[in-house]
Parts: C-alpha cells; structure tokens; sequence
C-alpha cells in the first residue's frame, strides 16, 4: 500500500517554479502541460482511484477533471497553490461520480456500478466490498465543501493552508467543515466500522 | 455523540484503509492513455495553430521588444556565419529541446526496467537489472561474473534505513549500501528521475553530428561522464531513451568498431509483477528473475 504524500510538500519545487508563482511569461498551453499537470500525473490518477476504486468510472472522471483542469488553466497557472488545486477538481470529479452512482441507484434501485465490486481481483471478499460501498455512500451524502475537506485532509493528509486555498476559503472554515463532516461520518458509520472491527478481530 | 461512535482516530484509520492507494496496474495504464491521448491533442493543435498561437497570439510581446530582438537576431546570425559556428549551436539548442523533452517524460513513465551490461578494462565483465515502478520502489538484481547474484530493494527516497539486501533465498534490512562497487552503475539508473537528473546536468548532451548512425525513428545525443564518451539513443515516437552506451573518450568515433565498456538498454511502461518489488515476499523465493 502506497502512502499519502501531501502535496505541499511533495511538490515544494513545483510550487516554487516562477510558473507556479505566475511570474513568467510564458504561458502557452504546452508549457502549462508540462510544468503544471504533467507533474501531477500520478497524483491525479491516484487520488481519483482511491474515492471511487473503478476502472471506468476512474478513467470517465480523469476525463472530466482534465476537461475542468484544462478550461481554469490560466486561472490554475495564477492560484497561489496549483497542485492543491488541481488534488481538489480532481476530488471534486470523484464525488460528483459517487454522487450520480447514488442517483442512479435511487433511480433504478440497482446501479450496475455501484454493486458491482470494484476492481481489485476475485480475491477480495464481498465483505470488504460492501464495507467499501458504504463508506462510499457516506462520503457522497455529505456537502461537497465538507466531502472535499475530509478527503483532501483525511485521506490525502493535505494541511489546512493548503485545503484552505483549494476551497478558497480560510482555514477555520476547514476546520469546522472537517469537524463537522468527521462528526457525521462518525455518526452514520460508527456500526458499521465497529463491525468491520469485530470481524477483522475474528480473522 | 453517542457512546457507540466510534473515535476519530479510528474514523480516520478506516477512511484511509477503505480509500488506499493501491490502483491497479491495468486501471493507471488505462488512465495513462487518457494524458498521452491529451497530450496528442495538444501537439496537434500547436500543430495547427502555426506560429501565431501563444505569445503572439496574446499580443505579450510589445513592438519595441521585437524590434530589439529582430537586431538582435541579425547581429547574432552575421556573427555566426562569419565565425562558422552555426551548426555546432544549432546541434546544441536541438539537443537541449530534446534532453528537455526526454526529462519531462522520464518523470511520467509508470516502470522502468534497465539492463546495465559494464566491461571495465581489467575486471570481469558483469550485468545489473534495475526495475522501478510508480510505486517508488527500486530493485536491484546483480549478476557478478563470479555466478553470484545478489538483490537489493530500494525504496524511492528513503533513507538507507529501508534498504533490503538479499542473499540467496534470504532477505534482510541492511544499514547502507554495500561498499562493492558493483553496485555503482545501478545507482545512476536506480529511478527515471535519477536519470533524467543525469541527462539534463551531468551527461551535457548534445545533439550528435552523426545521425546517419542512429537506428531509424531514433535521435542520438552526445555526452561525457568521468572522461567517457556517452551515447544516449533516443526513440522519437516515446522520447524515452532506449540505450545508453559509454565508450573510452580518446576511442574513435561512433561506427569506428570503439569498445563499449558500459550499455544500458531500456524498456519503458511494461508491467513488472508487484511481488518483485517487495522484499517480504521475495525472502522466500529462490529465483529473483
């Protein structure tokens, strides 16, 4: 299992390239590519797999945030904190995807999507599925301010300056976004996790 | 609040199990097209648009500054023609674009796997397979002439601390590198960035003179390293280096039958089994290839 690398120190030299900071003048669509998005290639790819752990669906929000990335590119270029920025559209992709899997199963009462198992081999126990699925479910009901926070703070261990100029928001306002989507979460997956526990306790 | 809720840092442990990092190999490949079908796009476009497109196009460069440039350029253009210079310059801007370019893709590449043939004069000669992955772990596998194999895994950035040696069937932390020197040509290939340091700072390429000599759909940048010549054959469809050769510096040109005394061959972006980039799950096993 890889670890969290928060951005803001992952990306130090990045964010301190005069392109990050705006300074320079060149800004054709190449150079942005290569200096602000290729970078952060593996990043984006990961952090999107990590919330919605499906091949298709990963590939159909990469599409979208690239889509999204590449529309705000000078404003991007401009932000005070690009990679943060860019971990937070493509986290928002994310939750937009869970959010839909959960209409389409509100719709239809069977999303093909949402209860098929993720892509992780036969191995991998139904269990382990549906805990996953629930957490998911979760994270989508919360706001998206809320939703994003917890993620780029629980999962990407991101700092509160960094979420802060994300969101565009002040770091207090994290916080109680974080405080206040921990709290639910705890609230609707405490049975659950106590039961995940148990089991594993078992095993 | 109730007294059944779980505590956060239990909340927190969960979210992090359940949202893991662990992409598998096929979903990053598949996500990868999607940046290199981007890429494409991008490149057709510039294509497209000619050169009134970027700063140009917005207008940023003022009259008076293209004014001066344009003198500029034609003092430095008399200057170059009259001193004959021009195609060494040329050559050098090329290969700086081009070193560029191989940097910015090392960066992306999703594996790496690098055969490191050496044939020092006066040793035996001997082979190093050095395989990385986006995971950040590196493995060192060495062939001494001996028959001895020895691995080593190393992980992306760590201290020496998280190094794994292994011996035969066994593998074990270790505290430093191994002092043999054996394990020196691996280290400036242990990770794709590493290599992408070497070409932009300490090979000084240039673009080689004698193309002709490159294999088709390949570019061939010149260097030095330690008083050897370098060779680095690039493929121009990936601009991912496919060999690196180093040669005696006082040997004849390329084509002139120069004894190699290193060459690193490449392979890009294949899939290596996760188990051979894990420590714990090779100490059992005899076979490290």
């Amino acid at each position: 299992m890889g670890t969290a690398t928060p951005l803001s120190t992952a990306h130090v030299t990045d964010a301190e390239t005069p392109a990050f900071r705006g300074e320079s003048l060149v800004t054709d669509d190449r150079t942005i590519y290569d200096e602000m998005i290729a970078p952060l290639e593996a990043t984006m790819m990961r952090s999107i797999w990590r919330v919605v752990r499906k091949a298709d669906l990963a590939e159909d929000c990469l599409q979208d945030a690239l889509t999204v990335i590449w529309k705000k590119r000078l404003e991007i270029h401009r932000h005070p904190n690009p990679p943060a920025l860019i971990l937070k559209i493509c986290l928002d992709s994310a939750y937009d995807a869970l959010r839909r899997i959960g209409r389409m199963r509100r719709q239809t009462d069977l999303s093909p999507l949402d209860n098929a198992p993720a892509d992780h081999g036969a191995d991998r126990s139904l269990e382990e599925a549906e805990f996953e699925q629930q957490v998911q479910r979760a994270i989508r009901r919360l706001p998206k301010k809320q939703a994003l926070a917890v993620m780029m703070r629980l999962i990407h261990e991101e700092p509160f300056s960094a979420i802060a100029q994300a969101l565009g928001c002040s770091e207090v306002t994290v916080r109680i976004h974080i405080s206040k989507g921990r709290a639910q979460l705890r609230k609707w997956l405490s049975p659950l996790c106590q039961s995940h526990r148990q089991e594993e306790d078992n095993d | 609040m109730t007294k059944r809720d779980i505590s956060e840092p239990d909340l927190d442990r969960f979210l992090k199990q359940t949202f893991r990092d662990d992409i598998p190999p096929e979903a990053e490949a598949r996500m990868n097209r999607h940046f290199r079908h981007f890429e494409n796009n991008l490149a057709q476009q510039d294509a497209q648009a000619g050169p009134h497109r970027g700063l140009w196009g917005r207008g940023i460069f003022r009259k008076e500054i293209m004014a001066f440039a344009s003198a500029a350029l034609l003092i430095a253009g008399a200057v170059m023609h009259l001193s004959g210079n021009q195609s060494v310059l040329a050559h050098s801007i090329a290969g700086v674009k081009t070193v560029v370019t191989v940097s910015s893709r090392l960066l992306r590449v999703a594996s790496m796997d690098c055969m490191i043939l050496k044939r020092d004069a006066g040793n035996d000669p001997y082979s190093c397979r050095v395989r990385w992955d986006a995971s950040g772990i590196s493995r060192v596998d060495l062939n001494a002439s001996t028959g001895e194999k020895r691995t080593l895994w190393i992980p992306d950035g760590a201290g020496p601390r998280a190094l794994y040696e292994s011996l035969a069937a066994r593998s074990t932390s270790i505290q430093a590198m191994p002092a043999d020197p054996m394990w020196q040509p691996a280290l400036e290939f242990l990770t794709p960035a590493i290599l992408a340091e070497h070409l932009e700072s300490r090979y000084g390429l240039v673009r080689a003179l004698h193309q002709h000599e490159a294999e088709r759909n390949q570019v061939l940048l010149v260097g030095l390293d330690n008083q050897q010549a370098v060779e680095v054959a690039v493929d121009v469809a990936t601009y991912l280096p496919i060999t690196i050769k180093k040669y005696r510096q006082d040997s004849r040109p390329a084509g002139g039958g120069r004894a190699c005394l290193e060459e690193i061959r490449f392979q890009w972006n294949q899939p290596i089994p996760k188990e051979l980039l894990l420590p714990k799950f090779a100490a059992g096993s005899k076979s490290v290839n």
